[in-house]
């Protein structure tokens, strides 16, 4: 039977994190922020490398992207903090990724092989997979914003995406029903843009999804205790606590002056750029004044409870052992590592055998 | 450059802003006040920075904002503190515009270079060479007619602020910034000229714009706090 | 045995640029025994904060003095302890040999003196609770075992035990101001001072956050005998638990000896804008007395009561009738809102304020009352339910971008809304927003000013503005908008009596020239002079809409709303019991006119 100290700690089922909070008991929870650290940094150099692979060398390496991106997402669903991330960075991070993809495909310059057909617009209306793809996401991203616009630039730009390929949009399966509209624009370009494209697309969301899995996984305190334990001078150390301590001070301070500003009318007659830039920048002196103001409240507290005077500190819960799981992770990505960069090799290469 | 100014020459002249220095200090330990104003700035930077680059939401691809208006921030918290303002350049960029709208971490870490060095030279040359030629380090010529009963060439100060701040030294960030970025992969030759271009003109357009606001609204009240750091450190 | 003795002691602020500041202390003596629980009254701009950190060590040792300039800055003695804690002596200077000015006395006076701050975010340094207490121990170099015991003790002393499991989960931003405050109560505690000194602790936080604050000082100073100074406004706090009282003014002693005697000082307190209570008010200016005193409490009130007629006690009393033809102004029905962190605000509120009104809108922190007011004002958005003000419906966004044109919102903090560096430009700045020509901004800029007596501020830098003066310019440069409602969050809070009663004064006369006032509280005190009517949150829904007598009468409503009433309230709940017949009279004014 547990006791009361156990049962209250269960019922806290939340802690926070950089961004938002994390539920308490997960895998991730209990893993070292090295480890952490150490795994999303050995992911972003994978993703790097991985849709780096020149052509000459059998071209990016797709299917170890994808797996990394389910690894990511997988990370995420087990900490329980996926939901956070539907619910905001999303959407946000789809039309980067999609930017990504354009930005590839059409900046790329000369590549070799084969030239694939493309369609800014085929010269006809297709009713098919393309329609539920647009049908879907429209609804999909209005469920969850409520606002039309934003659901239509998503859900077109998808839509475009399915139609602009010749391959989709003329095979039988994929289009059921052709309305003439216009006149078809076509280009071409090399195939192997497309591939590079796309495991840039992919690569960037390993990036951007793991950066969001530490954040969303790591309290600031675990930072400040884990560069005690890399033997870093107390007062080093709790410099970037303090710094750390005073990011959402900080945040909230902007988001109220933001607000006072709105109450000063700054919103209500339309205004140049110009002017609206004259107001952020406004906001600095607020912002840099309770900066002052904190700073010298936070050094008299400092004072009182003995800062200056103390020649060290006590270890006392502010660092976490490494364990055998973290060793475990480390070792895995050592493995991953110095098979795909030192050595070479490539998942995709595995699966085309 | 001669515009108003003392009558004496340069290398005698005592200027009001003859005590910031690119000595280590003003011999006194960093105080309990500095320390936690200096990590407290670095907050602020991190916090500037994410919004610089996530508030413009889709545009800001690749940690690339079309108007990084945390820039002039971390350009004139150099000028008043040295160092600190310059690791607050680097940090903001690592966490703010980098991990925190998804960069990852190597391209983080790598180009946040180019944060580092702008302020980090400006900061040479304003306190070792341009203060000893009648230019305020703290930049307050940009706007006032004068400085501690000195009278300021604010069309010189100007000059310079835009050729070395807006033009030389953006120039090395976009090129840093933008080349780190290619070298990693995340950046297409052919779109190369277009990414440097838009880090180029918004930089210096919220450079030009928010500089001389900040200046002006905030230096005088940091200085008579006994804030402005006399060297490097404090 | 005294803790401290403070000789003939002066202090000046550095200054960096410009002129020399003025002296803040000026010949400061007075003595603190041992177990003692002394307070520290004045208003604001005193020097209170400056005292507490000269007691403390924080001056000299934060606030440093330039080298060679000691006794410019520092003149007397303080010692702590029996120990010199600040003084300047002459001394040989190690290095060159000369005689020089130096400042002798303790350097770290932590952890036998602990020092309590205002701001409870400011004082939170650590990342969550556990390390937050902890933090002074382990700067101490206490071993984990014993860190951990005086810890759980610590927190058990100022009633968060209950966080004791989790305390290493809780994140700052997880706490009440309460919370926060008693935390840092804690983490001193855990350090066995011997002294304990308070800068307003409670000034910030709401009813049930202050009372926890005091009965957490009232268990630590009996438990402990620790020495206690606290520097408070409430003169309730001081007069229960005071057993000596200094009162300054502009760094100088004004009054110092008893609780009686100093609060005995009628003349004292009017002439300097201190805050006395309702019960002693009430005693000066109806010649009432207690043992050859003015009464402190509602039962030394009631003893000095014993001979007056009971019908004298019946005034004629007429609350202005609420003006039924009034249109109305804001109206708000079945309102919800939630956080983005899901946290639900506010639940089906339902409420109708006329024109010309003037509201209190009360409850503990959390209820929803500045949710509700953000909604009115057009800076929260999302909401469901029906929003409106001068008829005009706050889902339209056409009509939100609009509304600071009709409703003024004066924040709490009034450094987070003052955006110039000249009284002019920021007064001006809402009407330059607005496209206003430049001679008609010239014209309501002074009126503004003059209303709040600023005018001769007006090229002064807000940044060095006092407190008070602070306050009365965010009310200018709203007033200056001319709107049509006001919403004015916390108006009294931090501001000595003078400054309170000004402020509530120009709202009132705001309101008779018909703006409607929408004020945010925990002072109910001004609430039972001030306003007609309450609307009473709690955990985001409307519990009671009506008058504020209404209200006051009603001892189980009050309950049930975590209210503690004004003390001219409880004295006619006292009252009643023996005269069922008598009416609820809300403050001094309402008494004294009763009893003449």
């Amino acid at each position: 039977m547990a006791s009361p100290d156990e049962e209250a700690r269960a019922s806290k089922k939340y802690v926070c994190t950089f961004i938002f909070s994390m539920r308490t008991g997960t895998p991730i929870e209990k893993l070292h922020v090295i480890t952490k650290f150490l795994m999303i940094a050995v992911m972003s150099v994978l993703a790097l490398y991985m849709f780096d692979i020149p052509v000459s060398k059998g071209g990016p390496d797709i299917v170890g992207l994808i797996l990394l991106l389910i690894l990511v997402f997988t990370l995420l669903i087990i900490s329980r903090t996926a939901k956070h991330l539907v619910n905001s960075y999303l959407v946000l991070a789809l039309p980067v990724l999609f930017g990504e993809f354009f930005w590839w495909l059409f900046f790329n310059g000369s590549l070799p092989g084969a030239r694939v057909i493309f369609y800014l617009w085929p010269g006809f209306l297709p009713i098919g997979i393309s329609t539920i793809v647009l049908v879907g996401v429209f609804s999909l991203v209005y469920y969850k914003t409520r606002n039309i616009g934003l659901s239509l630039v998503p859900a077109l730009l998808l839509w475009w995406f399915t139609i602009m390929p010749s391959a989709l949009s003329f095979s039988q399966t994929a289009t059921w029903v052709r309305i003439p509209i216009g006149a078809n624009y076509a280009f071409s370009l090399p195939e192997w843009s497309t591939m590079v494209a796309l495991s840039k697309a992919l690569g960037y969301g390993v990036l951007i999804y793991t950066s969001f899995l530490f954040l969303l996984t790591t309290r600031d305190v675990e930072i400040a205790g884990a560069l005690r334990q890399l033997r870093l001078s107390f007062r080093k150390a709790f410099f970037v606590a303090l710094m750390f301590r005073n990011l959402n001070t900080i945040l909230l301070d902007y988001q109220d002056i933001k607000i006072a500003q709105t109450a000063r009318a700054a919103n209500v007659v339309r205004k140049s750029i110009f002017s609206k830039i004259i107001d952020l920048a406004y906001v600095s002196i607020p912002l840099v004044a309770t900066m002052i103001r904190r700073s010298t409240e936070m050094g008299v507290a400092l004072y009182a409870r003995g800062f200056e005077a103390s020649k060290g500190m006590t270890d006392y819960k502010e660092t976490k052992r490494l364990s055998v799981v973290d060793f475990t992770i480390l070792a895995i990505l050592a493995a991953f590592l110095i098979y795909e960069v030192i050595l070479g090799h490539s998942i995709t290469s595995l699966f085309m055998r | 450059m001669s515009e108003g100014g003392k009558a004496t020459s340069n290398t005698e002249s005592k200027y009001p802003w003859s005590n910031y220095t690119l000595k280590l200090g003003r011999g006194e330990p960093v105080s309990t006040t500095q320390y936690v104003l200096y990590a407290v700035q670095i907050a602020a930077i991190i916090v500037l920075s994410y919004l610089s680059v996530s508030l413009l939401g889709p545009l800001s691809y690749s940690g690339v904002s079309l108007f990084y208006f945390v820039y002039p921030f971390f350009l004139v918290f150099t000028m008043w503190w040295g160092i600190w303002g310059i690791a607050s350049a680097y940090i903001g960029c690592v966490l703010g515009a980098g991990l925190m709208v998804g960069l990852g971490v190597v391209p983080s870490l790598a180009y946040s270079i180019s944060d580092f060095i702008p302020p980090l030279i400006a900061f040479i040359i304003y306190r070792g060479l341009l203060s000893k030629q009648g230019f305020d380090p703290l930049w307050r010529d940009l706007t006032d007619k004068e400085v501690g009963g000195v009278k300021t060439k604010r069309i010189g100060a100007w000059f310079w602020f835009i050729l070395i701040n807006g033009l030389i030294l953006n120039a090395i960030s976009a090129e840093l910034g933008i080349g780190i970025q290619y070298q990693l992969g995340l950046i297409p030759g052919n779109a190369y000229w277009v990414w440097w271009a838009g880090w180029f003109v918004g930089d210096l357009l919220a450079m030009v714009i928010i500089t001389p606001v900040l200046v002006k609204g905030l230096t005088n009240l940091v200085e008579r706090q006994g804030l402005v750091n006399h060297g490097w450190i404090t | 045995m005294s803790v401290l003795e403070v000789n003939d002691f002066w202090w000046k602020y550095r200054s960096y640029v410009g002129v020399e500041n003025p002296y803040t202390l000026k010949g400061l003596s007075f003595t603190v025994n041992k177990g003692e629980f002394f307070g520290i009254i004045g208003p604001s701009g005193a020097g209170k904060t400056t005292l507490c950190y000269a007691l403390t060590g924080v001056i000299p040792h934060v606030f440093t003095v330039p080298y060679g300039k000691e006794r410019e800055h520092i003149k007397g003695e303080i010692k702590l302890f029996g120990q010199t804690l600040t003084k300047v002596e002459a001394a040989t200077d190690e290095k060159t040999g000369k005689v020089v000015d130096k400042i002798i006395g303790m350097k770290q006076t932590a952890p036998r003196v602990g020092l309590l701050l205002q701001d409870p975010e400011n004082q939170f340094l650590r990342m969550d609770l556990l390390h937050e207490i902890s933090f002074g121990m382990e700067l101490l170099g206490l071993s984990g075992s014993e860190i951990e015991r005086r810890a759980k003790e610590a927190l058990e002393i100022v009633g968060l035990g209950s966080l004791w499991p989790i305390a290493d989960l809780v994140h700052p931003s997880e706490l009440s101001g309460g919370q926060k405050q008693r935390a840092a109560i804690a983490s001193f505690i855990a350090l066995r001072p011997e002294l304990l000194v308070l800068d307003e602790p409670m000034s910030n936080l709401d009813p049930e956050g202050k009372l926890s604050i005091i009965q957490a000082i009232d268990s630590i100073r009996n438990e402990f005998d620790i020495t206690i100074i606290v520097v408070e406004h409430n003169p309730e706090v001081i007069q229960k638990y005071a057993d000596k009282v200094l009162a300054i003014n502009n760094g100088q002693t004004i009054a110092y000896g008893t609780t009686e005697q100093v609060y005995s000082q009628w003349k004292l307190f009017d002439e300097n804008g201190l805050y006395s209570s309702d019960i002693a008010r009430i005693g000066w200016q109806a010649g009432l007395s207690y043992n050859g005193r003015v009464p402190f409490t509602v039962d030394e009130m009631l003893e000095a009561f014993d001979g007056r007629n009971q019908k004298s006690l019946a005034p004629n009393l007429e609350d202005d009738p609420i003006d039924q033809s009034a249109q109305e102004i804001i109206s708000v029905k079945d309102l919800n809102f939630s956080y983005e962190d899901g946290t639900r605000a506010l639940r089906g509120v339902t409420f109708a304020i006329k024109q010309g009104e003037y509201v209190g809108l009360i409850g503990q922190n959390g209820a929803g009352k500045s949710t509700i007011s953000k909604i009115i004002s057009g800076l929260y958005k999302k909401f469901q339910g029906e929003a409106k003000v001068m008829g005009m419906d706050l889902r339209d966004k056409k009509v939100i971008q609009k509304i600071p044109c009709y409703v003024g919102y004066v924040f709490q903090n009034p450094d987070n809304q003052i955006f110039m560096r000249k009284v002019y430009d920021e007064v001006a700045y809402g009407l330059k927003n607005l496209k206003t020509p430049q001679q008609e901004i010239d014209q309501r800029v002074k009126e503004a000013l003059k209303s709040v007596g600023l005018l001769s501020k007006i090229d002064e830098d807000p940044m060095f503005l006092g407190k008070g003066e602070k306050r009365r310019l965010t009310v200018a440069s709203i007033l200056a908008m001319n709107p049509k409602i006001m919403i004015v969050d916390e108006p009294t809070t931090g501001q000595d009596f003078r400054m309170s009663e000004d402020i509530m004064n120009l709202l009132e006369e705001l309101n008779k020239a018909g703006t409607t006032i929408l004020a945010i509280t925990h002072d109910m005190t001004l609430v039972s002079e001030h306003t007609k009517r309450v609307i009473v949150m709690h955990n985001g829904a409307v519990t009671y809409d009506g008058s504020t007598r209404g209200f006051f009468s009603n001892a189980k409503l009050l309950d049930e709303a975590g209210i503690i009433p004004p003390m001219a309230v409880r004295l006619s709940h006292e009252y009643k019991k023996k005269n069922p017949s008598s009416p609820c009279l809300m403050n001094a004014k309402e008494w004294v006119a009763a009893l003449k």
